[in-house]
C-alpha cells in the first residue's frame, strides 16, 4: 500500500474514534487519549510531508500539509472542550481560533481539502456558543520591506503567491522594518486572539471571559479608560509575517 | 454587499502633479493617490504586491504606480477583510484590451477563494478607477461584499468604463 493510502486509511480511523467525541459532554480522559492519538498520527503526516518534499513530488506534500492541519483542527477542537472543563476558558479560545484557522488553512494548501466550509462554520458558530460576546483588537502596522518564507527574497522579486502551498509549504510574507501605526477595536479582527481581555471594575479588574474580578498587578493601568490588558496586538509573530 | 460609484479627478493628471509616471497596463495606486504630497511615502494596501503578482503570473501586464521612487511602505491594517488594492484601467488600456477587466478581476477572485480555503463567502472590500471617454474622466467603483460578489462587480466597473 503506497504512503498516501495508508494515511488516508489511518486518517479515516482516526476521525472514526475522535468525531463521537467532538462534544463538550463526553469523556474527559476519552478526549485527553484522542488528543494524544490526533498528535500521533500528525508526527505520521509530517513524515510523510517531509518525504514527499524530498522526493520533490509537489502534489503529495501539499495533500500532506493539508492533511496535517485538518488533523491539528481536530486536535485543537477537542482540546477546546478539555480546557473549558478545567476552567480554562482563555487557552480554550485560542485553541478555537487555532482549530479556524488550521481548517482553512487545509483548504490552501490542497484542493482536496476545500470542503470544509461546514466544518468552518460549525466553528464559528462555538464561538457564540461556547463563550461570551468578544472585544477585539486590530493593529495598523507600516511594513516597508517584505520577504517571502520559500525563498527568502524580497517579495516583489519572486514568484511565489502569499498564502499559497509550494513543496509542502505555505508562502508567508516576513515584515522587515515594520512601525506600529495605531491600534482599533474592530468587529472583524485578522487574528481573533487580540481581544480586550479585562476591563476596569470597582475594586479590581474584571476578566472578560470569566467575569472573575481579579486584583490589578502594578504594570496593568493602560491609557485607554476602562481597558486593563488586551493581548498584544503587536506581538512578536504578529508584527513578523502575515498569511 | 454593495457598490458606489462617484465621479474623482483625473488619475493621469494627478500623477503628474505627483511626479509619477503611469504604467502602461493596469495600474495598482497607493491607497493615499488622493491625498500625498510629492516627496512623501506613497502607502499601499499590503495586497499590492501579491495582486500585482498574480496578474502577471496570468498574462496581465500589471504594476505599481511610484515604484521606481524609494518612498514606499504598505499598510496592514489587521482586519478579516481583505482589501484588493486601488486598481486602475486606463482609457486606452481598456479600448484595446476591453476584456482584461473582467479577467483581472476573475484572477483575484480564483486566488482569494483559495486563500480562504475554497469558501467564496468570506468579506472582502474594492475600489476600482476607471478612465472613460476621451478626457480623461474617471469614475471610482467601490465594493463591500463577499468573494462570489466580485463577478458581478465586474460587470459593474466594465459597464462603467463604456460611458462616453
Amino acid at each position: 500500500m503506497a504512503i498516501a493510502d495508508h494515511l488516508v486509511a489511518g486518517y479515516d480511523a482516526l476521525r472514526a474514534d475522535i468525531d463521537p467525541l467532538l462534544f463538550l459532554v463526553r469523556n474527559k480522559q476519552l478526549q485527553i487519549d484522542g488528543v494524544a492519538r490526533a498528535e500521533k498520527f500528525l508526527l505520521r503526516v509530517e513524515h510523510a510531508r517531509i518525504e514527499a518534499i524530498q522526493r520533490q513530488n509537489e502534489h503529495e506534500a501539499n495533500s500532506f500539509l493539508g492533511l496535517g492541519m485538518v488533523v491539528r483542527a481536530l486536535s485543537s477542537e477537542l482540546s477546546v472542550y478539555l480546557l473549558i472543563k478545567e476552567d480554562k476558558p482563555e487557552e480554550a479560545w485560542i485553541k478555537l481560533i487555532d482549530a479556524q484557522e488550521m481548517i482553512r488553512a487545509a483548504g490552501r494548501a490542497h484542493p482536496g481539502f476545500s470542503n470544509l466550509s461546514n466544518k468552518l462554520t460549525y466553528l464559528r458558530e462555538l464561538e457564540t456558543a461556547l463563550f461570551p460576546p468578544q472585544q477585539f483588537v486590530s493593529a495598523g502596522l507600516i511594513v516597508h520591506e517584505q520577504h517571502c518564507s520559500i525563498c527568502e527574497v524580497e517579495y516583489d522579486k519572486c514568484d511565489h503567491i502569499q498564502g499559497l502551498a509550494y513543496m509542502g509549504r505555505f508562502c508567508r510574507v516576513i515584515f522587515k522594518k515594520v512601525t506600529a501605526d495605531h491600534i482599533a477595536f474592530v468587529e472583524s479582527p485578522a487574528d481573533r486572539r487580540c481581544r480586550v481581555t479585562s476591563i476596569a471594575a470597582p475594586g479590581g479588574k474584571r476578566n472578560r471571559m470569566t467575569w472573575v474580578l481579579e486584583s490589578i498587578r502594578e504594570g496593568d493601568e493602560s491609557n485607554m479608560t476602562g481597558i486593563i490588558a488586551m493581548t498584544s496586538p503587536f506581538s512578536d509573530e504578529e508584527a513578523k509575517s502575515s498569511e | 454587499m454593495g457598490y458606489t460609484k462617484k465621479r474623482v479627478l483625473s488619475v493621469a493628471s494627478r500623477a503628474v502633479e505627483l511626479g509619477l509616471d503611469m504604467p502602461s497596463g493596469v495600474a495598482i495606486l497607493p491607497s493615499n493617490f488622493d491625498t500625498v504630497t510629492p516627496g512623501e511615502d506613497l502607502h499601499f494596501t499590503y495586497s499590492a504586491l501579491t495582486v500585482t503578482k498574480l496578474l502577471r503570473s496570468n498574462g496581465i501586464d500589471a504594476a505599481r504606480v511610484g515604484l521606481d521612487t524609494k518612498n514606499v511602505a504598505y499598510v496592514h491594517n489587521r482586519s478579516a477583510e481583505w482589501i484588493v488594492p486601488v486598481i486602475f484601467f486606463g482609457a486606452e488600456f481598456i479600448k484595446q484590451s476591453p476584456d482584461l477587466i473582467g479577467a483581472s478581476l476573475n484572477v483575484i477572485q480564483d486566488y482569494l477563494k483559495s486563500f480562504f480555503g475554497g469558501s467564496g463567502s468570506e468579506k472582502i472590500e474594492a475600489d476600482v478607477i476607471v478612465e472613460y471617454g476621451k478626457s480623461g474622466n474617471c469614475e471610482r467603483i467601490s465594493y463591500k461584499g463577499d468573494v462570489e460578489g466580485l463577478q458581478a462587480f465586474a460587470k459593474v466597473v466594465a459597464a462603467a468604463s463604456r460611458k462616453k
